[in-house]
């Protein structure tokens, strides 16, 4: 504890900072005035001489009396000590009188440096090393949802996060946007202070005024209190607390795009199952306890390890994601139609199929299958539905799994961690509806955007523009900040403390890694504590304060352990009671979910849509958070809008996605700016052509259209929300489609997705590999002997590290992770959308993805393939490099060495694997302040014309490589972990020492899936791939093997 | 002085394909090296007035306030360029190449007429080249220049390109021989220096006559300077006529050398449609190609200005146009065997490249260049598209055309390799236009500075000629007679 307090006062020393630069400074202009004055020595000397000299000229009649005034001034010309002779040199004059002639040699440098400051610690922290990375736990939360996070601090500045091998809820792996944060934490766009009437303000002026009104409500009338959704234990208790102290007053949640919702959420365990069916939901994404699944799900996908069997996937689903891309069967149906499909599974296995539906004609087989499946792996299989499905499909899949014997050994449904666990769009529909009856008094608005996101058909902005007094608190000043009279700026959660829950019950603590940045800014904590009328209270504190009677043993230590392994272990504390459900909002809405609005709508549409002729029946809508900036708050997160989203590789814009044969029925093409127009409201965006989508269904991802937010996000993409109703918050249905004459430039990285016949990227059906182990090896086109003019000389690659790396493309998701962590760990710059669409993302590993097949296939097989530098030993970049600037390590490294680029792209063009990447203009932001805090320090941050790419985190390799060497030993197997290995949520990527084999990579080499990319050329890349397997039901096979003859 | 005595063989051989009768070549009007009535006097009146008589021309200046124009227009690029970078040019990841390759090695082929019209074809005593020779060798060294320029800008950091060159440097660090891009510093800085020094030794003589002639002081000071005390003594000539032969023997390789060398560039890489034996002899063709084009193209509106149509005659026209027949050839077969090495080879990534170049999305330069190239340098074979001024004119302009395209569509073929998901487009930008439009800019007011202030055509060697003409017009009175006078 001593520790984290410590760092903690210590960090929140950096203010302090530059109040000691500028004392700095003034003492260095006070030197300055020293040497004005500072011209010659031993004046008294000169003063004789004049003395002596023949005829007297005299300057003032002080001179010429040579009065006592006169001596003075010219004895004391200059400063007290500049003119002394040097006879008796104390230390203290002594550096008085040079420390002017230092300075002044300081200036008298020809070329002018940047101005840097070196200030030591004064009191050197514990633990720290300058130049060495310290590692802390902490975590960080999407969707309410916890996710443990380990955050990598130089000299007290957190640069880079990555997942916490001992959370069970990523085991070290993370996502795009927990890369991410690091950036959110720098963005110079945050907001900064706080706002008061659009003027600046003050913490105290806000205090003062709400704090008046909150005395003024007596006991909480028309006080409202909105977050977003949380399972902060600290923070429901407080607003429990607060909730206690003032009776009348009510707390809302919302939670624009929610991963789980309602009193009970089901917790899978992959690892057990070897059928899984996915009903409209992006297993790896959407859910909380996503990575974990992935990592679960990655885990049985490997033949070689698990006695040549392997998991089976069945997704259903509209748009493609990532989750419908590795399944070996996958339905592109139309979300209106799920839940046909869900009752046709229920009605085969014996589950609840009471309702009635023709499956649609395209996914029939399929069901049967599933059926199939689902009845022989009983105990061993499960369906999932997503959160984007009505209550009532989950009600129905429920069933299936207990028919199949899911429940219990598969799936586990457990309390929501969640603080809110009705209808997730309830809560915020009665505080509209409270405000149109003037009811609320004051809103106060933590955490969350609704003026922005809320559903259109609520009304939201208009009502609360009628609030007499709104707050709100956030990390920039947003839209809803821009109609509210009061804006605190909120802190990061690397900046605070705070602690949450897991997706199956595990708390974490949060703990800072750094002061916050711009003092203004207050936690949600303080935020509540202020509402408890402690405007002074420190999150640690709070924290602390609530944990302090509930941790086992001695708090002290068990508290330390808590901070240093990110999770608390053995905490006996049940979920169900850490999360205390707020005051209901209404009495009804717990009990009556299954009738909420959202449910017997979509059943009626969609049996309405059967009988009716389908352009009557119009096209379904699908909402849905974007892969990248998920419900908008990413905006403004430059790698995350120039991330290239999964399955469309669209960066910096969302657009309306539809199958080919949607566009084709409407005569539109990629770019062309279409209207939607649902219940007589319209929003108009780009159309984007997505095989394998749904028919007569479109698809639009939220976060965009964002009319106040930072420089990044501005502009990009059209708002969702504009369409959306709360009843109907995911799909809906009757939607039209209008032609504008307008066209949009959408910008892809990738614009090419066919393979044309290439065999670079490989995969078999499992069972054709079980017939015929070498049938990955027989795609070779050309057998080469390795000849080479070079090999004669070639180096020796037997003694010592041989760097390796192997992807397994049976695991790769596509979801990114491996990216934004790559361009956090290696300092690449953002490039911006222009730049991205002539082809100059600059992402070091990029993840291709291609379709499969038949062209004309409306469902094509989706695949993923990450291409990083292939590190080739026969290297064809470095023998055209005129200057040398990329040459072989002894290790197998392809090195750049950017100081000696000269920027010819030889290199690039004679790349076959295209991984370079160069400068063409100054990329790096080297001017803002923010982002060089961010940086890695272990990178050079790369200038404009030079050269760029994948390193295999040859930092990492070299810290490792000093530390070892220190120890007098060998690098060992694992302590070397490259940021896209570390990141990958099914660990698909593997590094490590090929000469040693006992090292997972020489092990996944050995693997008859292994292959290296376009070996005719004889690179003999170090990149290694394990081919795709795939286990599609026998039943269903003769339908890929013919779609595999188009291929 | 160079033996003269095969001058009668080669002008015959001229005449017996253009008519029946066996008249000496010299003789027929079409195909005499001068005009008639040229005497010593009048070739190096014509030539010299030029320089120090003739009023400057509105022509002249009109031309040079052009070209000057787009000069600024190159200056302008290159200061926009070093302060962004390379980004302002439509090079992206799959092409990180782009117009400033293409134009490099598209001025690098101008050049190449120069060298082989003084060098190859003084060995090999084709007299005829004697009046365009001084014309093309200063194009081979303003082109030179423009081409220089490219490789340089084309660098991301340009400021840091002398690394290129293997000095004693303190970061103790050579450069990478076995690059492609180093060989090809070493082929054009050598050329460069060959050419300066071949045309600057072959403007001696000429140089001295203008002293000679100058009435004003300063030109007399100047081209004094230039002429390098050149009295003209045996001794003088004797020493030159022997320099000028080891040049023209260093020039030889040369010319085969460069473009061999820039084609390496191409070839060494691993690219499908790149990685091609073939590169080298048809990239050389090509250069000649384009080289004689170049000349063409701004030889024949200088000859209508200045009225030179006794020293530029049709002869020089018929036979420059076969030379670029022929070439014509060779590229021709160097297009075909790139498609047939292609399905040859079997290999995949060859034959889609292949068919990308040619099907592809930038299907339409292929053709176009196959148009301009091969197709339409065809009419060529018709001796009135010879010596036809107009139609020569154009024709020389669609090669120029053509083998520019020709490098477009190698280096464009960067946007399309071996990972499909790494293909891409290249659109060129304005910067990129504007790079290529200002070195047009620093061609052109090279070429009319020197057209203003150096004789265009050799004088001594026009001199020469005409004394070897005569000397053989004696000879054969007594057999054919002749209409030919000769003024002395």
């Amino acid at each position: 504890m001593e520790r984290a307090i410590e760092r903690h006062t210590d960090s929140r020393n950096q203010p302090g900072r530059t109040s000691a630069k500028g004392r700095i400074r003034t003492h260095e202009s006070e030197m300055s005035r020293v040497n004005d004055k500072d011209t010659a020595i031993n004046l008294p000397v000169l003063d004789k001489q004049e003395e002596n000299s023949g005829d007297q000229f005299w300057r003032s009649y002080d001179q010429l009396a040579n009065s006592p005034r006169y001596r003075d001034i010219v004895d004391h010309e200059f400063q007290e000590g500049a003119d002394t002779p040097p006879t008796e040199v104390d230390r203290r004059n002594f550096m008085k009188v040079m420390g002017a002639s230092f300075a002044l040699a300081g200036i008298s440098a020809c070329v002018r440096q940047p101005e840097e400051k070196i200030i030591p610690y004064v009191k050197q922290p514990e633990e720290v090393v300058p130049g060495k990375p310290l590692f802390y736990a902490t975590a960080l939360t999407h969707g309410g949802f916890a996710n443990g996070v380990i955050v990598e601090s130089h000299e007290g500045r957190p640069t880079r996060v990555d997942g916490n091998i001992m959370h069970p809820a990523n085991l070290g792996s993370s996502d795009v946007f927990m890369q991410a944060e690091i950036l959110q934490l720098y963005d110079p766009d945050r907001s900064k202070t706080v706002t008061q009437n659009a003027a600046i303000g003050s913490w105290e002026a806000f205090t003062t005024v709400i704090g008046d009104q909150l005395a003024a409500s007596g006991d909480g009338k028309g006080l409202r209190l909105l977050t977003g959704a949380t399972s902060s234990p600290t923070l429901i208790q407080q607003i429990n607390d607060f909730l206690a102290k003032y009776p009348q007053a009510q707390w809302h949640t919302y939670e624009p795009t929610p991963i789980a919702s309602g009193e009970k959420i089901a917790q899978y365990d992959f690892s057990k199952a070897d059928v899984i069916v996915v009903l409209d939901c992006d297993l790896f994404t959407n859910l909380p306890g996503s990575l974990r699944y992935a990592r679960d799900f990655a885990s049985r996908r490997n033949p070689e390890t698990n006695d040549e069997k392997m998991n089976r996937l069945y997704v259903a689903e509209a748009a493609p994601t990532g989750t419908g891309s590795i399944a070996d069967h996958r339905m592109a149906v139309r979300s209106t139609d799920i839940w046909k499909i869900a009752s046709a599974i229920a009605k085969g296995v014996g589950g609840d199929g009471s309702a009635s539906g023709q499956v649609p004609e395209t996914a029939a087989n399929t069901v049967e299958a599933i059926i199939d499946d689902l009845k022989k792996h009983n105990g061993k299989a499960v369906v999932v539905a997503g959160e984007t499905q009505p209550h009532a499909v989950h009600k129905i899949v429920e069933s299936i799994n207990n028919a199949i014997g899911a429940v219990g050994s598969t799936v586990e449904y457990i309390d929501s961690p969640l603080a809110y666990k009705g209808d997730p769009f309830e809560s915020l529909r009665e505080l509209t509806v409270d405000i149109k009856n003037e009811e609320v008094e004051t809103l106060i608005v933590i955490g969350c955007n609704p003026v922005y996101d809320a559903p259109v058909d609520l009304d939201f902005v208009e009502a609360f523009k009628t609030v007499p007094n709104r707050v709100h608190h956030g990390l920039y000043h947003d839209e809803t900040a821009y109609y509210s009279q009061f804006h605190v700026p909120a802190t990061h959660p690397f900046e605070g403390w705070s602690d949450g829950v897991a997706y199956d019950g595990t708390v974490s603590i949060v703990q800072p890694l750094i002061a916050p940045l711009y003092g203004p800014c207050r936690s949600s904590h303080q935020m509540i504590a202020f509402l408890n009328g402690n405007s002074t209270a420190k999150d640690y504190d709070l924290i602390q304060t609530y944990w302090s009677d509930k941790l086992p043993g001695d708090f002290e230590k068990s508290w330390r352990k808590a901070l240093h392994d990110g999770i608390l272990k053995d905490f006996s504390v049940s979920v169900a009671e850490t999360a205390l459900p707020p005051t209901p909002v209404s009495g009804e809405t717990d009990e009556d979910e299954v009738s909420t609005p959202t449910q017997p709508e979509e059943t009626e549409s969609g049996e309405r849509s059967d009988g009716l002729p389908e352009e009557l029946a119009g096209l379904e809508v699908n909402f849905r958070a974007d892969p990248c900036i998920w419900d908008g708050r990413y905006s403004n997160n430059g790698w995350l809008q120039e991330c290239p989203k999964p399955i469309t590789k669209l960066v910096w814009d969302n657009a309306v996605l539809m199958s080919k044969k949607t566009a084709d029925d409407n005569s539109l093409e990629n770019g062309d700016v279409v209207e939607l127009e649902l219940n007589g409201r319209t929003v108009q965006g780009p159309v984007w052509i997505m095989p394998g989508h749904a028919e007569r269904s479109v698809t639009v991802h939220f976060g965009y259209g964002r009319e106040r937010t930072g420089r990044v996000g501005k502009g990009a993409g059209f708002n969702a929300y504009a369409l959306r109703e709360s009843g109907t918050p995911w799909f809906s249905i009757g939607m039209k489609l209008n032609h504008t004459r307008h066209h949009h430039q959408l910008v892809s990285t990738q614009d090419h997705s066919s393979l044309e016949g290439r065999n670079y990227y490989r995969d078999v059906q499992l069972s054709q590999f079980l017939n015929n182990p070498e049938v990955i090896e027989e795609m070779e086109h050309v057998h080469t002997d390795k000849l080479s003019f070079y090999r004669s000389s070639k180096w020796d690659y037997s003694k010592g590290y041989a760097w390796a790396m192997t992807i397994d493309l049976s695991a790769c998701i596509g979801c990114n992770a491996c990216l934004i962590a790559c361009q956090s760990e290696n300092n690449i710059p953002v490039v911006g959308k222009g730049q991205v669409a002539v082809g100059r993302e600059l992402h070091w590993i990029r993840i291709d993805r291609y379709f499969k097949g038949d062209p004309d296939d409306p469902n094509p097989p989706i695949v993923h393939q990450p291409v990083p530098c292939q590190q080739c030993e026969q290297a064809p970049c470095e023998v055209v490099c005129p200057v040398a600037a990329t040459v072989h390590s002894a290790e197998g490294l392809n090195d750049m060495v950017y100081n000696r680029c000269i920027g010819t792209r030889y290199c690039s063009n004679n790349c076959p694997y295209k991984v370079r990447r160069f400068n063409f203009l100054q990329y790096a932001d080297e001017d803002t302040e923010q982002f060089r805090l961010m940086r890695n320090p272990d990178v050079s941050v790369r200038t404009r014309g030079v050269m760029e790419k994948c390193t295999y985190c040859v930092q990492r390799i070299n810290s490792a490589r000093i530390k070892a060497k220190i120890e007098n030993r060998s690098i060992q197997d694992g302590e070397i972990i490259t940021a896209c290995q570390h990141a990958c949520p099914t660990q698909a990527i593997v590094f490590g020492d090929q000469n040693d084999k006992e090292s997972r990579v020489s092990k996944m080499k050995e693997s008859k899936r292994n292959y290296g990319m376009l070996n005719e050329l004889n690179t003999i890349p170090r990149t290694t791939y394990l081919a795709r397997l795939t286990n599609p039901q026998e039943s269903l096979v003769e339908v890929h093997d013919h779609q595999d003859e188009h291929h | 002085m160079a033996d003269r005595s095969h001058i009668k063989g080669s002008l015959d051989a001229g005449s017996g394909s253009s008519s029946g009768k066996l008249t000496p070549s010299y003789l027929d009007p079409d195909y005499r090296v001068f005009g008639d009535g040229m005497t010593y006097k009048s070739v190096t009146d014509k030539v010299t007035d030029i320089v120090l008589k003739l009023k400057t021309s509105k022509g002249w200046w009109l031309g040079f306030g052009i070209s000057f124009m787009a000069l600024q227009v190159l200056v302008i690029s290159i200061i926009y360029l070093l302060i962004k970078g390379p980004g302002i040019w439509g090079v992206n990841n799959p092409s990180m190449w782009g117009f400033a390759i293409i134009n490099f090695v598209w001025w690098i082929g101008i050049g190449h007429a120069g060298t082989l019209i003084s060098a190859i074809l003084l060995l090999v005593q084709q007299d005829w080249r004697t009046s365009i020779n001084r014309f093309a060798e200063a194009m081979t060294v303003f082109a030179v220049m423009c081409a220089g320029l490219f490789p340089l800008l084309h660098v991301g950091r340009p400021w840091l390109a002398y690394w290129m060159l293997p000095y004693p440097s303190t970061m103790g660090i050579w450069p990478q021989f076995r690059s492609p891009l180093l060989w090809d510093v070493f082929a054009i800085s050598t050329y460069l220096t060959v050419s300066v020094l071949f045309w600057y030794l072959g403007l001696v003589p000429d140089l001295a006559t203008l002293r000679d002639r100058a009435v004003k002081k300063a030109k007399k000071v100047i081209y004094g300077f230039l002429a390098l005390g050149w009295r003209g003594s045996a001794k003088h000539w004797d020493r030159f006529t022997t320099a000028y032969l080891i040049l023209a023997g260093l020039s030889t390789p040369l010319v085969l050398s460069v473009h061999s060398i820039v084609s390496l560039d191409f070839a060494v890489s691993n690219l499908p449609g790149w990685h091609t034996t073939i590169f080298p002899p048809y990239f050389v063709a090509g250069a000649v190609y384009s080289g004689f084009a170049m000349v063409l193209t701004v030889m024949i509106p200088v000859r209508h200005v200045f009225g030179l149509h006794d020293i530029l005659t049709l002869r020089h026209l018929n036979n420059m146009s076969k030379v670029m027949l022929a070439m014509g050839l060779v590229v021709a077969y160097g297009y075909a065997m790139e498609a047939f090495f292609a399905f040859y080879s079997g290999g995949q990534y060859e034959i889609q490249a292949f068919q990308n170049r040619v099907f592809g999305p930038y299907g339409w330069s292929y053709w176009a260049l196959i148009l301009c190239n091969v197709a339409i340098p065809q009419l060529l074979w018709f001796r009135r598209f010879r010596v036809t001024l107009v139609p020569l004119w154009m024709i020389s302009n669609i090669i120029n055309i053509g083998m520019w395209l020709e490098r477009y569509v190698i280096v464009i073929t960067l946007t399309r390799d071996f990972m499909t998901s790494s293909w891409g487009y290249y659109v060129p930008t304005i910067w990129d236009w504007s790079l290529y439009l200002g070195t047009f800019g620093l061609f052109f007011t090279c070429t009319f500075l020197f057209i203003r202030f150096l004789p265009m055509i050799n004088v001594f060697e026009m001199r020469e000629l005409i004394h070897h003409v005569k000397h053989h017009e004696h000879h054969d009175k007594a057999g054919h007679g002749t209409e030919v006078e000769v003024s002395h």
